[in-house]
């Protein structure tokens, strides 16, 4: 841009512009114009006109543009009067050209104000970010010049000294960092002199003090460097020195944390740890309130249930909530301990009023800043350290890294403890505690200590000799060591094992121990020890197996009762006794033989060992003395079998290198039936106990075998009754076969002759002789009649009848069928429902229609016959009733009437062959039913059967 | 070879002779042949000795079997007749006293045409003659088997 009030000139101005290069040059005529134009253009350089026409003259418009706008102004002028100069250098411009000028003129004039404007623009920005650094930064800073006056000092720096930036400009810089050393706070160099002595840097550590103006003592550490120029004269220095105030503090607060955990590893009473953590911890670090939560675990561990428990805290306030035990639930959602707890994290809350998840404790009113910090064990958490200020914002990163290892520590020392107390809770009276304790070193795995009991169980007569010694000389397993393993391994999460255990004696007696084992931790958590806790019991293994032993011995026999109860063979439930016995009798060779008396011989029933093979199946009971006292129900032993002996059994037994034996007798209802023979390998091998049981295990034996013997005979005795059942059955089959074929073949003999002579000879006979013949063929019918019936009658029990539902709507239909002749001129009312009833068809269709039958027949020549017939539902019953209004029963009569061949009246009267009722009573029993009839003489009867619902 | 002849086997004679008077009675004029034990009912089928003129005895449009015959009984003539590949459709009727489920349930296996008891009573017996003939020999569509 350019600014010129004479027209040509412009002209030409703007030609020569456009000439060199700059195309688009812009004209102005007036100062007002051209500020409005810069404002607006923001042009690169602005060519002046000294002398404008208007308000505004040259010098007054470069001078409003340049402080403005930072833009170089080039004044154009005709005149060079010495004063024009003054007042435009005043403006300091960037180049004058005076007109007339050239174009090489003005080209020069405009690339070197440019340049210059844009050299100083970049130096004044380099000067502004320094500046603005050196401002801000949190380290404090101190220029001075080569004489040690300060030149510079930032805010950081004025905080520090409690110099403020006016007092201390031109100060000598020994006046406002002022040092001395932190041991005797004598005066040392000041680092800014000797790094402009030395032209060195000059570092200070931070041993030393800063003395403010104020007279305060702050820890700092510095640094000075010498300012040079291009001549590496020396022109300056810079001071560089930063607060340790806090540093120190929290150096000191580690120190002090490290210090406490220490001491509290070595607290093995859970109580005086948690009191003396919490009280250290407040009185040390000056809290308002600390106390410690422990957590109880509720339910399977999986679901994470629980609550924080209160366990001990500082002051009234720790007091009150540890008699209350004020608790928190894990899943209580707000609580900073619930939170910390369930997220193995510090939770930290640094203004309690403006954090709403915060719960104020009435106890505790001065609470402002709070942190929760998780106890934990590995994974496992034990509890939460809460730790109360009455600062806002108290807890910075520091300070919680510093509590974190304060609580690591404390979970380490908790956990000690703890297993101290579960464990060794007697560690006052470990000295005389009966059982063997001792410490094991982990590396080595020596004993490093033991008590004197342990000593003495160990066999040792010194405790030096048994110190160093390594702990498999004592326990030979690898129990120890695999529980070693385990906590190596799997770290934190094992901590204890309880088993049993074989102790090595010095003597080399290996003795049965049951023993505990845990491990000791260091400050760190890493295992350190292993403990032992071992008791000998010895005594308590001789119960033991003297218990299984009555076990085992009780356990045979319920074998032998359960094989008798199986019906196996004699052979079987010896082999099961000897089975059992070999585990309770140690024997080389055991057997059962059973004793024929009349023939003096002895069988081998069963027998064990590798003499099986070797032993014949019979001997010859020759010694009849050793049968004599064993039929006394005597046990024969002998202790130390010699060549000598008398019976061949001995001899066998001898052959197979067998020592001695005793022969236990099997006695049955007072009969000697055999014996149980144990042999071994040892003489006198045989316990009174052993003996005991061998004689108990003889006497199941014995009853077992009777038993076999019996169940044996019963069963042929069985077999037998069956066959004799079987033939009679078929002889009385052959039997009813020829009764119904052979004995009416003559019936139908005389009935058809008879017949035949009435047809054939009618006229050869009187009345008298016709009437006889009807008489011989009407006997013979009613006997054929009597046979049916039998027939039918003996077939019921003899036929095989298969009971399936059965509808009485289709008996009663087939039973109407059939009785129709009979029926026709009696009145049937059949009342529904009819159910289904459980029968056997054509069974029930011979009962109803037996009885149906009979209320017809029985009823006097005058009366109509009327028959009634329904049911009625009796829990799971079906009754059928069948109502006649015939001559009716007796009282007296109405049990015989359902016996074979029972008649009440002639045949004369009312036909019949005595078998109806009977066929009826038998057949309702073979269906599981019921027959019963209610009847008064002479007012009809009413019959009832009684069948399983269908 | 169209015939009315019916072979009776049967070994009581009462009873031979009350079924053929039966028949008479009935107005029947069937031939009625008698054999009189189970080997001789096969000797009759089978055209066997004095059986092989069969212009005397010609083969039966059915037989009469009793089950209780002497020598062989009803049902074994039954399981023979059953197995001759030229004799085995000839229908058979049971006619004995049994009225044994076992009886009629193995005559019915093994091919038994029908089973009927000899009723004592005459009369009855002439009903069941004139129902015979009437069913087995007029209506009864016969089978045909091979004459030899």
């Amino acid at each position: 841009m350019f600014v010129e009030d004479d027209k040509s000139i412009a002209l030409d101005i703007k030609h020569k512009l456009k000439t060199l290069g700059y195309v688009n040059s812009i004209a102005v005529s007036s100062g007002e114009e051209a500020i409005k134009k810069v404002g607006e253009l923001r042009p690169n350089l602005v060519l002046m006109d000294i002398f404008l026409a208007g308000k505004l003259n040259g010098v007054e418009t470069a001078k409003y543009i340049q402080e403005k706008f930072n833009i170089p102004v080039v004044y154009m002028t005709g005149h060079t009067d010495a004063e024009t100069l003054q007042q435009t250098k005043a403006t300091k411009p960037y180049g004058y050209v005076f007109k007339p000028f050239t174009e090489i003129q003005l080209a020069t004039v405009i690339e070197t104000a440019m340049y210059r404007h844009q050299v100083e623009k970049e130096l004044l920005e380099a000067k502004q970010w320094l500046s603005t650094t050196l401002q801000s930064i949190g380290e404090a800073v101190i220029i001075t010049d080569k004489a040690g006056l300060i030149t510079f000092i930032n805010p950081t720096a004025e905080l520090l000294t409690e110099w403020t930036r006016a007092e201390s400009l031109g100060q000598d810089i020994n006046e406002v960092f002022n040092i001395v050393r932190e041991t005797n706070h004598t005066p040392t160099e000041n680092p800014v002199i000797k790094a402009l002595r030395k032209g060195t840097v000059i570092g200070l550590k931070n041993n030393h003090l800063l003395i403010t103006k104020h007279n305060l003592k702050k820890p700092v550490i510095s640094n000075a460097a010498p300012i040079k120029n291009n001549f590496n004269e020396i022109i300056g220095a810079v001071l560089v020195f930063r607060d340790m105030t806090n540093e120190k503090a929290m150096e000191q607060r580690q120190k002090l944390a490290l210090e406490l955990g220490r001491q509290l590893t070595m607290l093995l009473d859970s109580k005086d740890l948690l009191a003396e953590t919490v009280n250290r911890l407040k009185n040390t670090f000056g809290y308002y309130h600390t106390h410690v939560y422990l957590f109880y675990e509720v339910g399977n561990g999986q679901a994470q249930q629980g609550s924080l428990v209160v366990s001990e805290g500082t002051g009234d306030a720790g007091d009150i909530m540890k008699k209350q035990r004020h608790h928190i639930p894990l899943n209580a959602k707000r609580s900073l301990v619930a939170r910390a707890a369930r997220s193995h994290r510090p939770v930290v809350v640094n203004n309690v009023t403006q954090n709403n998840s915060h719960l104020p404790n009435p106890l505790l009113p001065d609470t402002r800043s709070e942190a929760a910090i998780p106890l934990l064990l590995g994974d496992r958490l034990i509890g939460v350290l809460d730790i109360q200020h009455d600062k806002l914002r108290h807890f910075n990163a520091e300070e919680i890294r510093m509590l974190e290892t304060v609580a690591d520590q404390l979970s380490v020392a908790l956990s000690n403890a703890q297993l101290f107390t579960e464990n060794a809770r007697r560690s006052n009276i470990i000295e005389n505690s009966s059982d063997l304790i001792a410490l094991i070193d982990l590396n080595n795995n020596t004993i490093i200590d033991i008590n004197p009991a342990g000593v003495r169980m160990a066999g040792y007569h010194k405790l030096e000799d048994i110190i160093g010694l390594p702990i498999t000389e004592l326990c030979p397993t690898d129990k120890i060591m695999r529980f070693k393993q385990q906590v190596i391994q799997s770290e934190a999460k094992q901590n204890l094992w309880r088993g049993e255990n074989l102790l090595r004696r010095v003597n080399g007696v290996i003795v049965p121990i049951d023993q505990t084992i845990f491990v000791i931790r260091n400050a760190q958590g890493a295992p350190h020890m292993l403990a032992t806790i071992v008791r000998d019991i010895t005594q308590r293994k001789q119960t033991d197996e003297t218990l299984q032993r009555y076990a085992e011995r009780l356990k045979i026999l319920r074998d032998i009762d359960r094989s008798i109860l199986t019906a196996q063979s004699s052979e079987e439930i010896a082999q099961v006794a000897l089975k059992h016995i070999q585990k309770l009798v140690t024997c080389s060779h055991a057997n059962v033989m059973v004793f024929d008396l009349k023939k003096a011989t002895a069988t081998l029933l069963a027998s064990t060992g590798e003499t099986k093979q070797k032993l014949k199946l019979q001997y010859q009971l020759v010694n009849m003395a050793i049968v004599e006292s064993l039929q006394k129900g005597q046990v024969y032993s002998k202790d130390n079998l010699s060549s000598d002996s008398s019976t061949p059994f001995e001899q066998a037994i001898i052959m197979e290198g067998l020592k001695s034996y005793i022969s236990v007798p099997l006695i049955a209802q007072g009969e000697l039936i055999g014996a149980l023979n144990l042999a071994s390998d040892e003489t006198n091998d045989f316990a009174p106990e052993h003996i005991d049981i061998a004689r108990e295990v003889a006497d199941s034996l014995s009853i077992a075998i009777q038993q076999t013997r019996l169940y044996k005979q019963i069963q042929q005795h069985t077999i037998e009754l069956e066959q004799r059942v079987e033939e009679r059955t078929t002889e009385l089959q052959s039997f009813a076969y020829s009764v119904s074929h052979d004995l009416r073949a003559p019936l139908r003999a005389i009935q058809g002759f008879a017949d035949a002579l009435l047809e054939d000879y009618a006229t050869d006979l009187d009345l008298v002789g016709q009437d006889y013949a009807k008489r011989v063929a009407t006997a013979a019918q009613r006997m054929d009649t009597l046979i049916q019936d039998l027939l039918i009658y003996s077939r019921l029990s003899r036929d095989d009848i298969q009971l399936k539902p059965i509808s009485l709507t289709h008996i009663l239909g087939d039973v109407l069928t059939q009785l129709e002749v009979l029926l026709q001129d009696a009145d049937i009312n059949i009342s529904q429902p009819l159910p289904d009833v459980i029968g056997h068809y054509s069974t029930l269709v011979q009962i109803v229609s037996n009885l149906v039958a009979n209320a017809a027949k029985f009823v006097t020549p005058s009366t109509h016959p009327t028959i009634n017939i329904w049911t009625e539902k009796r829990d799971h019953m079906v009754r059928l009733w069948v109502e006649d209004n015939g001559i009716g029963i007796a009282p007296e009569h109405q049990e015989r009437i359902f016996r074979i061949f029972e008649r009440l009246h002639g045949v004369e009267t009312y036909p019949g062959t005595g078998v109806g009722l009977a066929i009826v009573q038998k057949a309702i029993v073979r269906l599981q039913g019921r027959v019963g009839v209610e009847s008064t003489l002479g007012q009809g009867s009413k019959f009832w059967i009684e069948l399983l619902k269908g | 070879m169209a015939t009315n002849t019916i072979l009776l086997a049967e070994d009581e004679p009462n009873d031979v002779f009350l079924i053929k008077r039966a028949f008479q009675k009935a107005n029947l004029k069937n031939t009625i042949q008698v054999a009189e034990d189970g080997d001789m009912v096969v000797a009759y089928l089978s055209g066997e000795g004095q059986f092989a003129n069969r212009e005397e005895y010609p083969l039966p449009a059915l037989l009469m079997l009793d089950l209780k015959l002497p020598r062989r009984s009803g049902l074994e003539v039954l399981m023979w007749l059953k197995q001759q590949p030229n004799l085995k459709r000839l229908p058979a009727i049971i006619l004995t006293s049994s009225s044994e489920t076992s009886d009629i349930n193995q005559a019915y296996d093994l091919g038994a045409n029908s089973f009927l008891i000899k009723p004592v009573s005459f009369q009855t017996l002439v009903e069941m003659v004139k129902t015979i003939d009437a069913y087995w020999i007029n209506l009864n569509k016969r089978p045909r088997f091979r004459d030899y």
